[in-house]
This record gives C-alpha cells, sequence and structure tokens, in this order.
C-alpha cells in the first residue's frame, strides 16, 4: 500500500469537511477511519477549526506528518455529505485510494447550485420567514425585496471587501433603513417582522449548532471559536440595524423640523 | 397557525439551499423546518414561555434529525443546522437593539437576558438528543 497517496487522500478529506463548516469531531474521526485503513500502529489525527495536522507512523517505515492551515471557510453540507460517503466508501473497500483521491477532487471544485438558484433561494427564504412569524402577504413581499438586496449587495462588496463582519453590517444596515423607509409609505406593515425575517439569513445558524456539538464534544478549542465566530456576527448584523434605524430616525427629525 | 408552519416549511427549504444541502434532502429539511416551527407554536401556546418552546421545538427536531441521518446514512447536521434555523433567537437580536435605540434600557435587559435563555435551551435540546443517540451507538459497540 502506498501510504503517502492514503496519507494526502485523508489530509485533503479533512480539509474539504473542515473548509465546509462540518463538526470538528467530525472532521478528526473521517480522517481517522481512512488512516486505520493503513493498518500502522501510530495514527494521530488534530484538527481545529482553523487547521488540521495529522502523524502517520510506525516502526517499519519513515513517519509522514504534515499541518494544514484552513482559511476561506464557506458553509457547504453538500461537499460534506459527499466526502462522507467517499471515506464510508474507502473503509468498506469499496474504492481505492487513487480512485478516492480523484472523487475528492472533484467534490472540492463541484458547484452544486448556480448563484441564480441561490439568489432566488435567498429571496424565497426572506419571504418565508417573514411569514413564520406571523407577517402579512405585504409582510412577505417586502422581505422578499429585502432578500433581492441582499444578494445584491453580497455580489457588489463580496470580492471587494474580506471581512464578513462589514459585510454582513452593511447587508442589515440597509435591511433597517429600506424597512423603515417602507413603513413611511405603506401604511399597516409590521417592520420588526420585516426586519427580523430578513436578517434570518445572515444569522449564523451553523456556527451557532456547530459551537454547541463541539463544545460537548469536548472540543474546547473550536466550540469557543465558533461561540466567539458565531457572536461577532451577530454583533456585525446588529450594528448594521442599529444604524440603519438611527439613520431612519435622523431622516425622520430632519424633515419634521 | 397553519400558514405560518407552511412558510417555515417553504424557509426552511429554501434556506437549506443557501448552505448548499444536496437536492434529495431538501424537503426533508424543509419538513424538520416545519415541523419544528409547530411544535414551537403549541409550546407557545400552551405556556407562554419562549426559552420553553424553544426547548421542545429544538427536542424534536434533533431527534428527527437523528432519525433521517440514520434512515439515510448522512452526517446529523444535513437536517439539524436548516431544521434549528427557525428557532434561533433572531428576533432577540433585533429586539436589543431597538430598545437599545429608544433608550429603553430596563426592556434591552431582559431581551438580552430572554435571548441568552433561549440559546441555551437550543443548546440543552441539542445535548440531550445527542447524548441519548450517543449512549445507543456505545451499547450497540459494547
Amino acid at each position: 500500500m502506498n501510504y503517502k497517496t492514503l496519507f494526502k487522500t485523508a489530509m485533503l478529506a479533512g480539509e474539504i469537511m473542515a473548509q465546509s463548516g462540518a463538526e470538528t469531531f467530525r472532521v478528526e474521526d473521517t480522517m481517522i477511519r481512512i488512516l486505520k485503513t493503513s493498518n500502522l500502529q501510530g495514527v494521530q489525527v488534530y484538527a481545529a477549526t482553523t487547521g488540521v495536522m495529522a502523524t502517520l507512523s510506525d516502526p517499519n517505515i519513515e513517519p509522514i506528518s504534515e499541518v494544514l492551515r484552513i482559511n476561506n471557510r464557506v458553509n457547504n453540507l453538500s461537499r460534506i455529505n459527499e466526502v462522507n460517503q467517499i471515506s464510508r466508501d474507502i473503509c468498506d473497500g469499496m474504492i481505492s485510494i487513487e480512485e478516492a483521491y480523484d472523487k475528492l477532487i472533484l467534490a472540492r471544485n463541484k458547484q452544486t447550485y448556480s448563484r441564480f438558484i441561490i439568489a432566488i433561494a435567498t429571496i424565497v427564504s426572506t419571504g418565508g420567514f417573514a411569514g413564520l412569524f406571523g407577517g402579512s402577504i405585504i409582510d412577505c413581499i417586502i422581505a422578499a425585496i429585502n432578500g433581492l438586496i441582499i444578494v445584491m449587495i453580497g455580489k457588489i462588496l463580496g470580492k471587494r471587501v474580506e471581512s464578513y463582519f462589514m459585510i454582513d453590517a452593511a447587508k442589515s444596515f440597509s435591511i433597517a433603513a429600506i424597512t423603515m423607509l417602507c413603513t413611511v409609505f405603506i401604511n399597516n406593515i409590521n417592520s420588526e417582522i420585516i426586519i427580523i425575517g430578513s436578517i434570518m439569513p445572515l444569522v449564523p445558524g451553523i456556527p451557532i449548532t456547530n459551537a454547541i456539538r463541539d463544545t460537548l464534544q469536548g472540543d474546547y478549542m473550536s466550540g469557543t471559536a465558533r461561540a466567539v465566530e458565531a457572536f461577532v456576527i451577530s454583533v456585525g448584523i446588529t450594528i448594521g440595524i442599529g444604524f440603519g434605524m438611527g439613520f431612519f430616525n435622523l431622516l425622520e427629525r430632519m424633515f419634521v423640523l | 397557525m397553519i400558514i405560518q408552519v407552511i412558510s417555515a416549511f417553504i424557509a426552511t427549504a429554501a434556506f437549506s439551499i443557501l448552505f448548499y444541502l444536496p437536492k434529495k434532502y431538501i424537503l426533508n429539511a424543509g419538513m424538520a423546518g416545519g415541523l419544528g416551527w409547530f411544535i414551537y407554536l403549541l409550546a407557545m401556546n400552551s405556556c407562554k414561555d419562549k426559552a420553553f418552546a424553544n426547548l421542545c421545538a429544538t427536542f424534536i427536531v434533533a431527534l428527527i434529525s437523528h432519525i433521517l441521518a440514520r434512515v439515510y446514512k448522512t452526517p446529523v447536521t444535513m437536517f439539524l443546522i436548516p431544521g434549528i434555523i427557525p428557532l434561533v433567537p433572531g428576533a432577540g437580536m433585533y429586539q436589543i437593539v431597538h430598545s437599545f435605540l429608544y433608550s429603553e434600557i430596563d426592556s434591552a435587559a431582559n431581551y438580552f437576558f430572554e435571548t441568552l435563555k433561549m440559546a441555551g435551551a437550543i443548546a440543552l435540546g441539542i445535548f440531550v438528543v445527542d447524548t441519548f443517540f450517543r449512549a445507543m451507538i456505545n451499547k450497540k459497540k459494547n
């Protein structure tokens, strides 16, 4: 068996999983399972939200180890699913390591949904969330328009601004400002429901869920890292809403005076 | 209430696309979200406590996610994350800011603790179900 290829495959699997927002214990478990197929004695894996490292050793071979820094994390459940399937196949002996490596490369580069579908999904989900919180049809429509604006801002700022914090703040700023403007022109709309519904796509659902599961699993490093991530995102959203509503307040006062 | 549950289904299903959930699981994730919100509304009707309602709903969502994950042989995250989303206290965040902006410090503190309680309830719900299923796996291994 070629241990180098096996090791490379395990590292790649861990990298894709950690980048796509898998829980830390799942990343470690997947890598350990793949490395264990070598039947060597020394299998050590350590994963965190921002990096992965592993060592494969045995009295008879030169130990292999590698440290990998994880940047650019994007939540992508279908990649987690695919890597999970590939690692299951490796452990069951269904595919060879070389095949698995090629499949992992494919999985990493695969685009599950086009940008257009993502945009539509954002619009539908903001509208749907306004309905979920008990909004009327008009509320849902305004929330859907906010969804469109989130998509547009994401497209404009996404490549230029590096910090997610500022992008989230900008998005929630425009949501709040536009919703408050709508309250002037349209009667009987519930600005609270619209704003809450519209910020839902920004709310850190994956970091919160993973923070809980990682912490309870005993991975305190990743747990706290994700909890801080969730907190920072929430602060970004709240600052944006605060500025948006404050901005509108200022305008209102200027026009009244 | 039916309208709310249906929109919870639509919202969760659309939302799971934002997380790049594979196509074949979208309907299941939507169902988990819709059911979770249904339980939340039921619990809210009977006891009017948001944290408790969140606990019940999270419990059911986590249970369903674990069962679905066993059925489809996929990671639990596939269904748990979309299902939890309607319960995440986004409303609490808004209300904290709103109260702060209008200098209602008392109600801001109130909303802050309520939001914390709701987040804690979600954590507890996931924790209980996770532990239960892990205990089952460990029992099988022995």
